[in-house]
């Protein structure tokens, strides 16, 4: 409901881009792979969240039951 | 909120410090190679020139240095001076066991000193010079290997560890 | 001043989605979800308001309010809709959009299904 996870959601993405430049730059594609795969994870998880806010929110307006 | 800013900032430090230890170990490990090479240059001298016994020839090479190797010749010296049973290569074996773990020791010196425990004392003099030019070379191929890895590694701990601790901080705002 | 919040939200939204975007497309289009439902909850305080006023004027003309009520769901099927095919446009899988769209526009065929009987049943009626 607030603003916060907008700039949380933004910081994990710049960051786990620059995690994945530093691990690319030591050799490392695998772990940057991961470094990838965890950080879309985190951010679906919080989004999910927000996912099944906005559904509940919509079907008790328009009483879709 | 203070407590949230001041947990955050905790786990970020804590963080980083730890990524600097992990980047640490590799100049460490740096560090104790060349230590390494200067002890074995100075036990030649004092085994081919002065022909000092070996238990004095440990004490006298490692006088002035330090690091993680200092700690298994002092060992060594010991060891010879104490347990008379024992021959050089047992003894060799026995000490380095104890530092086999030692993080700040690469699995690749630990080789090396071992096949050159070996060989210490075996055979005359040339052989001797040549074992200690074998295992001043490979140790210099090590020291090369080691730089290139810390270089590269060393740099990626240090940022994975504020990174790492940054994103935690978010995760968990 | 609801708009300005929304507006703040879409803006600052957007930024990140650029800035990311050539890095990390995929967690781009998460930040664009965010902020459309985000957007959403601001409005989902106010439309309760705007409907019960539309139903107030049903009960006064006193339509059938199976229609009514049969209208509002299909907005809210249209917007849900929408929004997952919107989505999906976004992260540049037009296949799936186009299918989320063919499951809403089943969904609102089959919810305005008695309509369409009531339709053809007065047709019959006024026809001989």
């Amino acid at each position: 409901m607030n603003i916060d996870i907008i700039f949380k959601i933004a910081a994990i993405g710049i960051l786990v881009a620059v995690l994945n430049q530093v691990l690319l730059r030591a050799d490392r594609e695998e772990m940057a792979m991961l470094t990838t795969l965890t950080g879309v994870v985190v951010v679906l998880l919080m989004v999910i969240n927000l996912i099944s806010d906005l559904f509940n929110s919509v079907k008790n307006i328009f009483r879709l039951y | 909120m203070l407590l949230k800013v001041i947990s955050s900032t905790l786990i970020i430090i804590s963080c980083t410090l730890l990524g600097m230890h992990m980047s640490y170990r590799y100049n460490r490990r740096i560090y104790n190679i060349r230590v390494l090479q200067s002890i074995l240059a100075y036990l030649e001298t004092e085994m081919i020139y002065y022909s000092t016994f070996l238990s004095q020839a440990i004490r006298n090479s490692i006088r002035t240095l330090s690091g993680e190797w200092k700690a298994f010749f002092v060992e060594m010296a010991s060891v010879l001076e104490d347990k008379n049973e024992y021959s050089l290569a047992d003894a060799w074996q026995e000490c380095l066991k104890k530092i086999r773990n030692n993080p700040y020791i690469g699995k690749e010196e630990y080789e090396i000193m071992y096949r050159f425990g070996l060989q210490l004392g075996n055979g005359d003099r040339q052989s001797q010079v040549k074992y200690f030019e074998l295992a001043q070379h490979q140790l210099k191929t090590e020291e090369k290997k080691a730089q290139q890895i810390g270089l590269s590694y060393g740099k990626m701990y240090r940022s994975l560890g504020i990174l790492l601790g940054i994103g935690i901080a978010i995760v968990l705002f | 001043m609801d708009i300005i919040q929304i507006i703040g939200i879409g803006i600052v939204a957007a930024i990140f989605s650029i800035t990311i975007k050539q890095q990390k497309p995929e967690i781009a289009g998460l930040i664009s979800i965010a902020a459309t439902i985000l957007i959403f909850l601001i409005i989902a305080d106010k439309l309760p308001y705007i409907l019960g006023v539309f139903n107030d004027i049903v009960n006064k003309t006193q339509i059938d309010t199976v229609f009514v009520s049969t209208l509002i769901k299909i907005i809210g099927i249209a917007y849900i809709t929408e929004f997952g095919s919107q989505i999906c446009k976004d992260m540049g899988e037009n296949g799936i959009a186009s299918k989320i769209e063919l499951g809403g526009k089943v969904m609102i065929m089959i919810l305005g299904l008695p309509i369409l009987t009531v339709l053809t049943e007065t047709v019959l009626r006024i026809l001989p």
